[in-house]
């Protein structure tokens, strides 16, 4: 596993090269003249341009100013938006709230659709087995920010619950309805999933050989079926982690969280090109090393998946 | 245990078995009954879907129950009734004294647990052994059904190991907590033909040994030509034929056993068969089990079907000894003209020769 493991990392040289390429390129190479407005309504000043072409490596041949912005970058400067602020000062502030929401989102998905699934898919046909199925329709229905401003709406305005506009620095505690928003389709998802996985387990021929030896059936059901039914389920949960750590657009606007996504957003919105591809880099790096702890799970959870 | 003495180790009367509901309701058996005594084989033979594995599961108590639902008859273990019996007193009776091996050993065994574990479970959890303790003793085990090098394969998993060494662990397994009776549902269908002939020998080893009753499930009559003491032929969820091996093959009393002997190819030339000789397939499919014939539910695919076999059904019945030579013993054959094709025997060959092939 040791090689399989720096195997995986070494490939995620290229990949990481790759993409933040095709990003520094498509944001600084595309755009006509980057500092269009960035002046209010009159014309930016020479020295303005004279100075942020020095800032940025304007002048040297786009292969070139990625270079010089890898070097950085590698350095762990991710260099400054137009208005002088360091990037990193900016990630740094958004960053862990966007993680928080992200674990608190997961958490609530794993715990509540893995017990749903299984109620569901060890009880088979039923009430409960209906009732998960309708609720998690719904949830795959809804688009996410009405799940978000229904709840605020409810929660925060009519009932008084929870503050409907998340503090700065907000406790776990205030990140529950948010992350119940955030995470809720894949909840609903995993909910399905445990339940068909389980359903398909229980006919499986491995689990009536438990049955044969005459084990308990809690024995069966928890150490037979449900460690089997789990692997795709923890799977998915590994990569929707790294989904969920590029931050949340919509549910961090609902409850006017100041997290990652809502950085991007506005650093696209107002075309601050340096923030833009600062931001997706460190994304870029966090989604792959996601990627390859869950295909590191994989391989610990189900013992016929070798690397070596 | 309310084991009656001097009742026999295993008995199954009128079993029947239907799968679904309504009009498509498969009759799966239809009466089916068999004994096995300690130290005994019995050999269940059959094509696919004719209720051979069914009936296994059913004694087993691990019949899927829907789609599955057992309408009537009974099942004995040592004088016992197993139908309808508290489920937690057949749980306890699984394993330790009716054990189960199945067909396809590497989808049988969890592939996410080494087969160590999986054979200390039951001492773990029917003997109260400790993890450390029950691993030992699976090792010991494996030792037993001749797995070499024990001591580290037991840390191995299912996929790590060879087809015939799957089937070892399997039987391993099965004969943990050291079982009064042993189901084998076709061990050896998914091996190839050196390994299968080490299995079989290991399975009547055990047995021998051990003096458990051993059901052997199985569609190759020349596994069962060996070892089988006592032979039954299963058709459409019903036994058609039942008698010992030697009289089966030499008197074979129902058309669709003669059938199953006559689509086995022969490699060798004997009085009755020989090498390179057609084979014979017996014409057309098994019943659906949801439209079983009328009469005979073999009477589409038999030659010598008259109009008494579509109207009625041949119960199992004593038919005698078929000739001198056959010494004093039990034939039952649900055919109407039994008699009839018992004494014309078998045009193929005996059952000597089969075995000393």
């Amino acid at each position: 596993m040791g090689r399989y493991t720096l195997r995986r990392l070494l490939q995620l040289v290229p990949v990481f090269l790759g993409t933040t390429f095709i990003v520094y390129v498509l944001v600084w190479g595309l755009s006509d003249d980057p500092f269009a407005g960035k002046c209010g309504q009159r014309e930016c000043s020479a020295s303005y341009v004279a100075q942020m072409t020095e800032r940025y490596n304007l002048d040297d041949p786009l292969v070139l100013q990625y270079l010089k912005y890898l070097g950085a970058l590698l350095t762990g400067d991710f260099g400054q938006t137009f208005s002088g602020t360091e990037v990193s000062t900016l990630i740094a502030d958004a960053y862990p709230v966007t993680i928080q929401l992200a674990l608190v989102a997961v958490v609530i998905e794993a715990l509540i659709g893995v017990a749903a699934g299984v109620l569901t898919g060890l009880r088979g046909r039923g009430f409960v087995d209906n009732l998960v199925l309708v609720s998690t329709l719904v949830l795959i229905a809804l688009p996410v920010f009405v799940t978000g401003l229904v709840l605020r709406q409810v929660l925060g305005v009519e009932l008084g619950w929870i503050r409907p506009s998340v503090p700065g620095d907000p406790t776990i505690g205030q990140l529950i309805v948010p992350g119940f928003v955030l995470g809720s389709l894949s909840m609903a998802y995993v909910a399905r999933l445990t339940r068909t996985s389980l359903v398909e387990n229980a006919r499986a021929d491995f689990v009536r050989t438990a049955v044969a030896k005459g084990l308990p059936r809690r024995r069966v059901v928890g150490v037979h079926m449900l460690r089997n039914s789990l692997i795709p389920v923890v799977t998915f949960l590994g990569y929707d982690v790294g989904a969920l750590m590029g931050g949340a657009i919509v549910t961090e606007g609902v409850f006017n969280i100041r997290g990652i996504g809502g950085l991007v957003f506005r650093g696209i919105q107002q075309q601050d090109i340096a923030t833009v591809v600062g931001i997706v880099s460190l994304l870029v790096v966090v989604f792959l090393l996601a990627n390859l702890l869950v295909d590191l799970l994989y391989a610990v959870l189900d013992p016929r998946i070798r690397y070596d | 245990m309310t084991a009656v003495s001097g009742a026999r180790l295993l008995e199954v009367d009128d079993l029947r078995v239907e799968f679904g509901r309504g009009p498509d309701t498969a009759h799966v058996l239809n009466g089916v009954g068999y004994h096995v005594d300690e130290g005994e084989t019995l050999a269940v033979l059959g094509e696919s879907g004719s209720g051979k594995s069914v009936t296994a599961q059913t004694i087993m108590g691990i019949l899927d129950a829907p789609p599955g639902r057992i309408t009537g008859g009974s099942v004995r273990f040592r004088g016992e009734e197993l139908l309808g019996a508290d489920p937690e007193r057949r749980r306890l009776l699984r394993g330790e004294s009716m054990a189960m091996i199945f067909q396809d050993a590497l989808s049988a065994l969890n592939p996410v647990y080494t087969v160590g574990f999986q054979i200390a479970e039951q001492f773990r959890f029917r003997r109260g052994m400790s993890r450390r303790d029950a691993m030992v003793r699976a090792a010991e085990m494996l030792d037993l059904v001749r797995i070499p090098n024990a001591q580290q394969r037991v840390k191995e998993y299912p996929h790590q190991f060879s087809g015939g060494m799957r089937q070892r662990a399997m039987i391993a397994m099965a004969l943990a907590l050291d079982p009064e009776l042993l189901i084998a549902d076709e061990p050896t269908t998914a091996l190839d033909v050196t390994v299968q002939a080490q299995i079989m020998e290991l399975l009547d080893e055990q047995r021998r040994e051990r003096g458990m009753g051993l059901i052997l499930i199985t569609h190759d009559l020349g596994v069962v030509a060996e070892v089988a003491d006592r032979i039954a032929v299963m058709y459409a969820g019903r036994i058609v034929e039942h008698t010992d091996a030697t009289t089966l093959y030499a008197h074979p009393g129902h058309p669709y056993t003669r059938g199953l002997m006559e689509s086995v190819p022969r490699v060798d030339s004997g009085a009755g068969g020989v090498a390179g000789a057609p084979l014979r397939p017996i014409p057309g499919l098994p019943p659906s089990l949801a439209a079983i014939p009328n009469g005979c539910p073999f009477h589409p695919r038999c030659a010598s079907a008259v109009d008494v076999c579509t109207d009625e059904v041949p119960p199992l019945r004593e038919i005698g000894p078929a000739s001198a030579t056959q010494h004093a013993t039990e034939h039952q054959a649900a055919c109407h003209f039994a008699e009839r094709f018992a004494a014309e025997g078998s045009d193929r060959p005996s059952t000597q020769e089969v075995v000393s092939r």
